[in-house]
C-alpha cells in the first residue's frame, strides 16, 4: 500500500468518525433505538453477514474440537465465492481475528463436504442447499446460509434480512443432532426454528 | 517551637500542652481515618462498578456482535437494580453508541447532563487508553466514569461506559466527617477537662513547694521542712529543698556557734585587758603615791629632777593604761554617757592646768580662746568632754615641736538648726598626710608607723575620742597640711542649764588668753605648799599595804589624824568604836568588801544616832561604768578612782571636810 493511499484512508476514517459522532449525538438527543438500527444500516449487508459468520466461531462449540486442537485451522467451505465470503476474508485478515485460524475452501461439488467444519451457502447457491444439508447429515459441520427458509428446511443457521437488520434464525434441533452446541447468549438473541415437516408446509 | 506567654502559669501550660497535643493527634488521626475511608469507599465503588461492567460484558457481548441493540438495551436495563448508577452507555468497537441506560431517578437528571458533556471523549480513545487494563476510571465532581471493554473470547468488541452516582458516597463521607468532628470536639473537651483535673497532681505539689519556700524565706525559719509529696521529679525537688534547708540550718548553727565563740573570745580579751589594767593600776598607784610623797619632801635639785622624771613616766604609763581601759570599755559596751550639770570654765581650767607645764617645758605657746557669748553652764558629760579635750590637746602638744597650740571654743548653728558647741584644737605641728586622715580615728592607728617610733602612744586616743563624741551626739574631724599643722575639731549639742545666765570671768572679756608666759601663770592648787588647815580624823580602809601606806602618809602631810584599817571588818569595828570625820574605803577586800562594810556602818548609824552621817568615800580601781551607781546605792557619798591622784584627792577632801579658819 502506498503512503498516499494510507493517508487518504486515514482522512476518510477521520471524516467518517466525525459523521458517526454527530449521528451519535443526535441519537442521544432524541433517544431512540431506531437510531442504532439506522446506524446498522450504514453497513454493507455482506459486511454484517461476514461479521456474523466470524462470530459463530466464538458462540458455537464443535464436538471434536478440544483445547488441543486450538491451533488447527477451521475448514470453512463455501460452494461459490461471493461478497460475503470476500468480506469474511477481510475480517479474518484483521489482527483482532488472529486467534481464529480459518482455512477458506471452495467446494465444487456439494457432496464433497467431508473435512469441512463450517459450510456457508450463499444466496447464489440456493439450489444446492438441500443437497448440502443432506450431505452434512451425520457430521459435525455447521451449516449457515442466507437463503430464506434455510433453517426450516433443516439448515442450522439462517441469516435473514429483516428490513434494515440481519436476524439470526437457528434450528437448534439440527444443531444438536450433529453434536454442535450454541452458546446460550447466542440462543438468547436468535430466533429458534424447528425443521418444518413436509406436512407443515 | 510554640512559645508560651511568660506570665502563663504551669497549670495553664500543662492544660495547653495536653489539650493541644491530644487535639493535634486526634485531628491528624481523624483526618487520616477519613481519607482512608474515602479511599476505601472509592475503591469499593470502583470495584463494584467494574464487577457490574464484567457482568454486562458477559451478557452483552453476543448482542453486540450480532447487532442486536434491543437485547443489549434489555441487558442494560437490568442496571436499574443498582440505584446508584446514573447512566450506562454501550459502544461498539467502532465507537458507535449501541445501547444505553439512564436511571429514572430524578436526582440523576442533572448528573446525566454531565454524562452528555462527557461524550466529547471518543469511545475509541477510551478503548485505546484502556489498552490491556480491565477498566479505566475518571472521577467527575459527583460521578464515577468507569469504562471497560466488552470482549468476546478475548477480542474487544465494544465498550461499556458506566456512570456511578457518587452522591450517596459523598453524603456518607460528609456524615462520617460530621460524626468525626463531633467526636473530635468531644475528645477535645474531654482532654481539656482531664488535663485540667490531672494537672493538679503536677502543679499541686509545685504550688505547695513554692508556697513553702516563700514562707521559709520570709520567716527565715530554716528548721521547717516541706512535706514529701511524690516520687517524681517534683518530689525530688522537695527532697532537694529539704536537703538545702538542712544544710542552711547546719551552717546557721555552725555560724551561731562560731559567733558565740568569737563573742566569748572578744569578751575574754576585753576582760583580760580590764583585768590587766586593773592589775597594773594597783602597783602604779603605789609608785605614783610614793613619788608624790617624795616630791613633797625637801630634796636637792638632782633628786627633784629624778623624782619628777619618775612621776612623768608614771603619768604617761597611766595615760596608756587608761586608754586601753577605755577602749575595752567601749568594746565591751560598758561605756556610757552621763549628763550632769557642769561649768565649762572649770573643764577648760582643768585642761590648761594639766597642759601648762608640758607645753611650757617644750617651749610652746598654749592659748585658750572662748568666744564671747558662749554659755558656761551646760548639761553634758563633763568627764568625757574633759577626756576628749585631754586627748586632742595632749596630741597637739605631743606632735608640735615648736610654735603654738590653740584651743578655741565657740557656738555655731548645728545641722538640726540647734546650736552646738564647737571645740577646735589648732597646732603648728607636723601635720597629717592626706591618706592618713581617715585612718587616724581607727583603733590602734597612728598617722604612720614611724610616728609610733618617734612619738610613742597607743594610737587609741583619737579612736576613743571619736566614739565618745559620737555617743554624745557630736561629730569629730580633722583638717591638716603636712608640715604646717593640724586643726582637730569636734562638736557637741548645746544644752544649757537654767543657771546659764551666770557669767564667768573668762567670757567677760572678748578673748581669754592663758599664756604659758613668764608672768601670767594660772593658779594651780599649791600641792607643794603643805597645806594644813584640816583638823579631822580620817579612817582609811584598804587591804593593800602599799596603798594604805601612801594614803596614810599623804594624809599625814596634810595634817590629818589618820587611822588605818586593813580590812572591812576592822573598819566596821573602828567606825563603831571611834569617831571619824571621813572614811576612805577600798571596795575589793578579801574579808569584807567596802560595800558591805559601808552598809554595816550605816546600819550602826541608824540604830544609834539620828542625825549623824559619816561621809564614806569609795576608793576603787574598778573604773568600769556603773560602779559609781553601785557605790552611791550602798550609801557611799563619793567616789575616788585609783590610782591615787593628789588633785582629785584634795578636791574630795575640800568637799567633805571643813577647813579650819
Amino acid at each position: 500500500m502506498s503512503l498516499a493511499g494510507k493517508k487518504s484512508t486515514l482522512i476518510h476514517a477521520g471524516f467518517a468518525g466525525l459523521i458517526r459522532k454527530t449521528v451519535v449525538v443526535i441519537c442521544l438527543f432524541f433517544g431512540g433505538f431506531e437510531c442504532s438500527s439506522a446506524q446498522a444500516a450504514t453497513f454493507e449487508e455482506s459486511d454484517v453477514k461476514a461479521a456474523f459468520l466470524y462470530y459463530f466461531f466464538h458462540f458455537i462449540t464443535w464436538p471434536e474440537r478440544g483445547s488441543e486442537s486450538a491451533g488447527t485451522p477451521y475448514e470453512f467451505c463455501v460452494v461459490k465465492q461471493g461478497p460475503v465470503v470476500n468480506a469474511l476474508e477481510l475480517v479474518l485478515a484483521s489482527p483482532k481475528a488472529a486467534k481464529t485460524v480459518v482455512n477458506i475452501r471452495e467446494i465444487s461439488d456439494a457432496q464433497k463436504v467431508s473435512g469441512c467444519d463450517y459450510v456457508f451457502i450463499g444466496s447464489a447457491s440456493e439450489k444446492l442447499a438441500q443437497t448440502i444439508i443432506a450431505a452434512t447429515n451425520g457430521a459435525a459441520i455447521l451449516t449457515v446460509s442466507e437463503i430464506e427458509g434455510f433453517a426450516g428446511m433443516g439448515g442450522m443457521i439462517e441469516l435473514k434480512r429483516n428490513s434494515n437488520r440481519i436476524n439470526v434464525l437457528m434450528n437448534v434441533d439440527a444443531l444438536n443432532a450433529q453434536g454442535l452446541k450454541a452458546s446460550s447468549k447466542l440462543l438468547k438473541l436468535a430466533t429458534i426454528i424447528t425443521t418444518l415437516q413436509s406436512g407443515d408446509q | 517551637m510554640i512559645g508560651f506567654n511568660k506570665r502563663a502559669s504551669i497549670r495553664q501550660k500543662i492544660i495547653a500542652i495536653s489539650t493541644l497535643t491530644s487535639g493535634i493527634v486526634l485531628t491528624v488521626a481523624a483526618t487520616a481515618m477519613l481519607l482512608s475511608d474515602l479511599y476505601i469507599e472509592r475503591n469499593a465503588i470502583v470495584k463494584a462498578t467494574s464487577m457490574l461492567a464484567d457482568l454486562i460484558e458477559i451478557n452483552v457481548g453476543a448482542a453486540l456482535v450480532f447487532k442486536d441493540p434491543e437485547a443489549a438495551t434489555e441487558v442494560l436495563s437490568e442496571l436499574k437494580a443498582v440505584p446508584d448508577i446514573a447512566a450506562a452507555f454501550l459502544y461498539s468497537s467502532e465507537g458507535d453508541l449501541f445501547a444505553e441506560y439512564t436511571s429514572e431517578n430524578p436526582q440523576h437528571q442533572n448528573l446525566q447532563a454531565q454524562t452528555t458533556d462527557n461524550t466529547y471523549r471518543n469511545p475509541l480513545e477510551k478503548l485505546r487508553d484502556i489498552g490491556a487494563q480491565n477498566y479505566i476510571t475518571a472521577f467527575k465532581s459527583k460521578l464515577l466514569d468507569l469504562s471497560a471493554p466488552i470482549k468476546v473470547d478475548g477480542e474487544t468488541v465494544g465498550l461499556i461506559n458506566i456512570y456511578m452516582d457518587l452522591e450517596p458516597m459523598i453524603a456518607g463521607f460528609y456524615r462520617l466527617g460530621a460524626y468525626t468532628l463531633v467526636c473530635l470536639l468531644l475528645a477535645f473537651s474531654l482532654a481539656y477537662l482531664l488535663s485540667s483535673r490531672l494537672q493538679r497532681s503536677v502543679t499541686g505539689p509545685i504550688e505547695t513547694y513554692s508556697r513553702a519556700m516563700l514562707e521559709v524565706s520570709q520567716s527565715a525559719d530554716y528548721t521547717r521542712r516541706v512535706e514529701y509529696l511524690a516520687d517524681d521529679e517534683v518530689g525530688m525537688l522537695g527532697a532537694s529543698f529539704n536537703m538545702m534547708l538542712q544544710q542552711v540550718q547546719n551552717r546557721d548553727q555552725q555560724l551561731e556557734n562560731l559567733v558565740e565563740e568569737l563573742r566569748a573570745a572578744t569578751h575574754a580579751k576585753s576582760q583580760f585587758l580590764a583585768n590587766m589594767s586593773h592589775e597594773i593600776r594597783t602597783p602604779m598607784n603605789s609608785i605614783m603615791g610614793i613619788t608624790s610623797l617624795l616630791l613633797d619632801m625637801p630634796l636637792n635639785e638632782r633628786q627633784q629632777t629624778y623624782f619628777e622624771t619618775i612621776d612623768r613616766s608614771a603619768q604617761s604609763l597611766m595615760v596608756i593604761i587608761n586608754d586601753i581601759l577605755d577602749i575595752s570599755k567601749i568594746e565591751a559596751g560598758h561605756l556610757s554617757i552621763e549628763d550632769t550639770e557642769f561649768n565649762l570654765e572649770d573643764v577648760i581650767l582643768h585642761i590648761t592646768n594639766t597642759f601648762l607645764h608640758p607645753a611650757k617645758s617644750k617651749g610652746l605657746r598654749l592659748e585658750v580662746r572662748i568666744a564671747p557669748g558662749t554659755p558656761m553652764n551646760l548639761l553634758s558629760d563633763a568627764g568625757r568632754l574633759q577626756q576628749v579635750l585631754i586627748n586632742l590637746v595632749g596630741n597637739a602638744i605631743k606632735f608640735t615641736p615648736s610654735g603654738s597650740v590653740l584651743l578655741n571654743v565657740s557656738v555655731q548653728d548645728g545641722s538640726d538648726s540647734n546650736d552646738e558647741l564647737l571645740f577646735e584644737v589648732t597646732d603648728t605641728g607636723i601635720g597629717i598626710a592626706g591618706h592618713a586622715k581617715t585612718r587616724i580615728f581607727s583603733e590602734f592607728s597612728q598617722a604612720d608607723e614611724s610616728t609610733t617610733r618617734r612619738f610613742g602612744g597607743t594610737g587609741l586616743g583619737l579612736s576613743f575620742s571619736k566614739h565618745v563624741v559620737e555617743m554624745m551626739g557630736g561629730q569629730i574631724g580633722v583638717e591638716s597640711t603636712e608640715g604646717k599643722g593640724s586643726r582637730f575639731w569636734f562638736t557637741l549639742p548645746l544644752i544649757q542649764t537654767i543657771h546659764s545666765s551666770g557669767s564667768n570671768s573668762l567670757t567677760s572679756r572678748p578673748t581669754t588668753e592663758i599664756e604659758t608666759g613668764k608672768d601670767k601663770q594660772v593658779a594651780t592648787p599649791d600641792v607643794n605648799g603643805r597645806r594644813s588647815g584640816y583638823n579631822a580624823r580620817v579612817l582609811i580602809v584598804d587591804d593593800s599595804k602599799p596603798n594604805l601606806f601612801i594614803l596614810t602618809e599623804t594624809m599625814k602631810t596634810l595634817g590629818l589624824d589618820v587611822t588605818a584599817a586593813e580590812g572591812g571588818k576592822k573598819a566596821v569595828e573602828l567606825a563603831q568604836t571611834q569617831q571619824f570625820d571621813l572614811v576612805i574605803m577600798d571596795i575589793q577586800m578579801p574579808d569584807m568588801d567596802g560595800l558591805e562594810a559601808t552598809r554595816k556602818i550605816r546600819d550602826f548609824e541608824k540604830e544609834n544616832f539620828t542625825d549623824r552621817h559619816l561621809p564614806i568615800i569609795a576608793f576603787s580601781a574598778n573604773a568600769m561604768e556603773g560602779d559609781r551607781e553601785l557605790y552611791l546605792q550602798a550609801e557611799m557619798d563619793d567616789y575616788l578612782s585609783k590610782p591615787f591622784q593628789k588633785e582629785a584627792f584634795l578636791a574630795v577632801l575640800d568637799k567633805w571636810l571643813e577647813k579650819e579658819q
